[in-house]
């Protein structure tokens, strides 16, 4: 679990993300929505310990121990997929995920890289190198290294922003076969609302840094007072 | 590892911090010392080094601006690249290999020696001039452009209401360091017999007795480094200094422009290897390379291994900085790179013959310790402005920020294989500003070394030209062959 | 992979180049030399030693750009650990200079009497003279005619060269050292006059006596005054000069005489006992003039060679040095 409480951060003198209380639980996925500039981004950057603020933010370990940001095993078992995927060109498509698979020891076969190549449909590219492929493929290959990672924390920062609607389902579909699978906290910042309806969806809204809903997609259906959800609901297919 | 690297850091910048000791002791000890500042030959000399610097670098930035809308006029990468290898490799040419050629085609007639001094000048700054231009053009937002020419804005209008605006802080900035490379430049105009600020003040050194002295002699010299560090934290502040990678549209002109221009510049580079070669061939080659091989292979054996310290330190320092250091720290860091930039290299050679005698650790192997130290100083502020430069390209890998991989493993196949391209090319240049080095060469030498540039220089006052043409053709032919290296791992490091 | 196998040779190649470089041969018999002789000239001088001793010359030259920090300064950084075994000066100032201060050792193994004068060499025996030039004056052939050429010093500061002469800078070299020979030999009040005469010819002064003898030989100025064997330097490239020494008045030229010494505790003072040995001799002094470095001897046998000199002993001049300077930087 990974938990924020009375948290802000000021980024300039516009905005300051101000955090009453967030909690990730394990094995949840998140969606953080919100208006352009609301702190989205921000916020999953400080859960991840990229950013600093002040306030309570820690993280709980297996053995129930609290782990704060600066200290060295926070990361472990985070993992973070940006918009910029800074793929290793040097390196095949599997020779991305025979890295990650065997800790980074080996550029050899691993015994899972072929279950991670048929995941993300790139069984056929295998060879290729990152600069021939297209971008959405390329933001498959990223996916799967982070899910052969075997986070327990996945965050994706707009993993939709490059691609089609109907790619994006494909995406999502891999991302839930691997959630069930794995059983890792999912942490999602979109503007789609691919996959948002799903019942076992926790949604996350952010306006000017703070944090005015936390629920499932049936609780917000009913809520009213913010002009923001009301127009966001308006538009959902 | 902190604690590493701020004591790094503090070695690192020991003689500046030795030059600023020792001024601060000069200015102390009062005004007689500053009496031989207003003397008229300090200020005649220091008039005429503003007058060179400022006349040669607003033309260099004037012709600049020329070569580089020529630059955006060439359709094809591959003229591009010749365009920019090209360049360079006139850049990499020393005002004093500039000042040979044109000796021998008897370029200036009856110039006097300060015209002489802007040509030579302007010749060796335009290159610069250009692939700063080329930079700076980069940086323009082109959706404001667009936006400018559907209002039917004029040119002259939407130059001066938007795009110079925009850059503005990167011309003072380019005119500032174009500036300096002139102002601390004192072989050329002596030979020329235009007296100069730095000839003023070396000559001042001789008659010296005290460190503290010497060093509030060059007390314009810190002036100036105060300047630009002030106008580059200014930048690093207003964020002026990230360059987007968007082509400016801005510049539209006939490609035929661009065509004409790059086939100028490798005329001027043709002509050069030319009369170079021409003038070489007047001593039988054989006699050439026997009165020459030693100093080649000293000179060889040098660049590499100072360049190789130099650019694994610079890794090193990087890389540490990166991990160990606040922004402050890291600001501090470049004002002290700036020093070692943009003083006379002789100050910083004299601080560290300073230390080398209050060591008092005299030995064959200290004294190429201290000759090779004296490079790295030098050359360090290259290296990591070209470090910086390529990482402003990087898109930042946060995977490996989170994937538990060891530091070795991900050293051996992300780090060493990705970078490995970057860094042979920071290496080879790192080789051409070694070879052109005349300062730490001369006063740093252990004794039976000698370097290329300085036997030039020597033979220069000789007109030995038969000789100073074939080291200069050597010279010169190496860089080409390094650039054509570079040239062709430039197209993988910048994907 | 081609690739990258490719530049793992590229580097092993230059890393290759590096180690070759930078091995030395493990010269168990060597010298180290400090020069301001011109190392076209010095570099001859040290092959021939290398050949007749089998010591092998590791020798630092100064160069025009670093005459400021130079030699003289070095030496003085590295007084209490000298890295140098000899120096070996082209002028007699700076080294009498040093000597006051207690840099070298004495030599006794010369005939003293050998020698034409006493100024040319130190009664201490720290330092002794090798080869002479001269002051001269030098024309450009093209700008000024035969009979209009400046037959004495004193006409170059007259009315009719005003902005036409340069010389180098007379704070520094063989210009500081003909200047104090000059305030001691016109006394005080004459110099101030002849300063005040300088002054007003609106004389320019320069680097060094190559850029002088260059500039006059590309025609910037008409007249210069260096010493003979930049002129003579400069009349075998080609450069259309003459040289005029100006032996024309009772004193005759001045002349500046070489100079060399040997450092105390010097790190090899057996090869310096025989650099000193081959050096200060007849014959070498003879090579040194066939190349042009010296034009004239200190020894006594060739004296009818040389024109009418003048000189004075450099420990003399070393308090004229600086009572001369203080006086051009308040007059000039």
């Amino acid at each position: 679990m990974i938990c924020m409480q009375n948290y802000q951060l000021q980024k300039n003198t516009q905005f300051t993300l101000d955090i009453d209380t967030l909690t990730l639980r394990k094995n949840t996925k998140y969606f953080i929505v919100g208006a352009s500039g609301s702190g989205k981004s921000t916020l999953i950057r400080t859960c991840l310990g990229l950013d600093e603020g002040r306030g309570t933010l820690f993280r709980k370990n297996a053995s129930g121990v609290k782990v704060l940001p600066h200290h060295k095993s926070y990361k472990q078992g985070l993992m973070y997929l940006s918009q910029s995927f800074a793929l290793w060109e040097h390196l095949s498509v599997e020779q991305h995920l025979n890295f990650t698979l065997s800790q980074g020891k080996s550029l050899l076969l691993q015994a899972e890289t072929d279950y991670y190549l048929s995941l993300v449909n790139l069984t056929l590219q295998r060879t290729q190198k990152p600069h021939t492929l297209s971008g959405g493929e390329q933001q498959r290959l990223a996916l799967a290294r982070a899910l052969a990672s075997k986070p327990s924390y996945l965050f994706l920062d707009e993993p939709f922003a490059n691609i089609d609607i109907v790619q994006a389902d494909i995406f999502m579909k891999m991302l839930e076969k691997e959630h069930k699978k794995q059983g890792f906290t999912l942490v999602k910042v979109t503007h789609h609302f691919v996959g948002i309806k799903e019942n076992d969806s926790i949604i996350v809204v952010l306006e000017e840094g703070k944090v005015i809903f936390t629920g499932s997609y049936q609780e917000i259906l009913h809520k009213h007072d913010s002009p923001w959800i009301n127009q966001w609901k308006a538009l959902l297919p | 590892m902190r604690l590493l690297t701020y004591s790094l850091l503090v070695l690192f910048s020991l003689p500046i911090l030795i030059l600023g000791a020792y001024l601060g002791i000069g200015i102390y000890e009062g005004t007689n010392i500053l009496h031989s500042f207003i003397q008229d030959s300090f200020l005649v000399a220091l008039k005429q080094s503003i007058i060179l610097s400022s006349f040669s670098t607003v033309l260099a930035l004037m012709a600049g601006l020329l070569f580089a809308k020529a630059f955006f006029t060439l359709k094809h990468t591959v003229l591009q690249t010749l365009y920019l290898l090209v360049l360079v490799v006139l850049f990499m040419i020393q005002p004093i290999m500039i000042l040979s050629v044109a000796k021998q085609v008897k370029l200036f007639g009856t110039l006097n020696p300060f015209s002489q001094s802007i040509t030579i000048a302007t010749l060796h700054l335009l290159p610069l001039a250009t692939l700063f231009w080329i930079s700076i053009y980069r940086y323009i937002q082109t959706e404001a452009l667009s936006i400018a020419h559907y209002l039917s804005a004029t040119r002259w209008s939407t130059y001066w209401h938007i795009v110079l605006p925009q850059i503005r802080l990167h011309i003072g900035l380019a005119f500032l360091f174009l500036f300096v490379l002139v102002f601390i430049d004192q072989e050329v105009p002596s030979i020329l017999g235009y007296r100069t600020y730095t000839e003023e003040l070396l000559s001042q050194m001789t008659l010296m007795e005290e460190m503290q002295t010497i060093v509030l002699s060059a007390l314009p010299s810190f002036m100036l480094v105060g300047v630009l560090s002030l106008g580059i934290i200014l930048g690093f502040t207003n964020n002026a200094l990230s360059f987007s990678k968007t082509i400016s549209p801005y510049i539209q002109s006939n490609a035929r422009f661009g065509n004409t221009t790059l086939a100028v510049l490798y005329l001027w580079l043709g002509a050069m290897l030319f009369i170079l070669l021409k003038t070489s061939l007047a001593v039988p080659i054989q006699t050439l390379f026997n009165n020459n091989i030693e100093v080649i292979l000293q000179t060889l054996s040098l660049a590499v291994v100072v360049s190789l310290c130099t650019l694994i330190l610079s890794i090193l320092v990087q890389h540490m900085l990166k991990l160990y250091t606040s922004q402050t720290m890291r600001v501090i860091w470049a004002c002290v790179l700036l020093c070692y930039l943009l003083l006379p290299h002789s100050l910083i050679s004299l601080a560290l013959l300073n230390i080398y005698q209050k060591l008092g650790f005299f030995s064959s192997v200290g004294d190429f310790f201290i000759f090779f130290l004296g490079y790295v100083f030098v050359l360090s502020p290259i290296a990591f402005l070209l470090l910086f430069i390529f990482a402003m390209h990087e898109k930042k890998d946060y995977f490996l920020d989170f994937f538990p991989v060891s530091s070795y493993q991900r050293w051996l196949r992300i780090t060493l294989p990705k970078q490995w391209t970057v860094w042979t090319i920071i290496f080879l240049i790192l080789m051409t500003f070694t070879l052109n080095e005349l300062s730490v060469s001369i006063l740093l030498v252990p004794p039976g070394f000698e370097t290329m540039i300085v036997k030039i220089y020597n033979l220069l006052h000789y007109g030995d030209k038969a000789n100073i043409a074939f080291l200069s053709l050597l010279q010169l032919l190496f860089l080409i062959g390094c650039f054509v290296i570079l040239s062709f791992l430039s197209k993988k490091a910048i994907r | 992979m081609i690739l990258y196998k490719k530049l793992k040779l590229i580097w092993f190649v230059l890393i290759l180049i590096g180690i070759l470089g930078c091995s030395k041969e493990n010269a168990t018999k060597k010298i180290i030399i400090y020069t301001s002789v011109d190392q076209v000239y010095a570099s001859k001088i040290f092959k021939d030693f290398e050949k007749k001793t089998g010591i092998k010359v590791l020798a630092v030259y100064d160069t025009e750009a670093s005459k400021a920090v130079g030699l003289e300064k070095r030496l003085l950084m590295e007084k209490s650990h000298p890295r140098a075994d000899i120096f070996w000066n082209s002028e007699p100032i700076r080294i009498a200079r040093l000597a006051k201060q207690k840099l070298f050792k004495p030599y006794m193994n010369i005939a003293v009497q050998n020698y034409q004068s006493k100024n040319d060499y130190d009664i201490n025996r720290r330092w002794f003279g090798i080869g002479k030039r001269n002051r001269v004056i030098i024309v450009n052939t093209q700008l000024v005619k035969k009979d209009a050429y400046p037959k004495l010093l004193e006409t170059l500061w007259s009315k009719k060269y005003y902005h036409k002469v340069a010389i180098s800078s007379p704070y520094i070299g063989t210009a500081a050292t003909h200047f104090a020979a000059l305030y001691h030999a016109l006394g005080k009040k004459k110099f101030i006059q002849l300063l005040k005469k300088i002054k007003a010819a609106q004389v320019t002064y320069l680097a060094g006596n190559s850029v002088v003898k260059d500039l006059v030989g590309e025609g910037k100025y008409p007249i210069g005054l260096v010493d003979s064997d930049d002129a003579l330097a400069g009349i075998k490239a080609g450069l259309p000069i003459a040289m005029i020494p100006y032996n024309q008045n009772a004193s005759g030229t001045f002349t500046i005489v070489g100079t060399v010494a040997q450092l105390n505790h010097a790190p090899h003072p057996k090869a310096a006992e025989h650099f000193m040995q081959y050096l200060l001799t007849p014959e070498t002094e003879q090579k040194l003039i066939d190349l042009g470095a010296v034009q004239y001897s200190v020894f006594k046998h060739n004296k009818s060679k040389a024109p009418k000199q003048w000189t004075e002993s450099p420990s003399v001049l070393l308090s004229d040095l600086e009572d001369s300077y203080t006086l051009m930087k308040e007059i000039l």
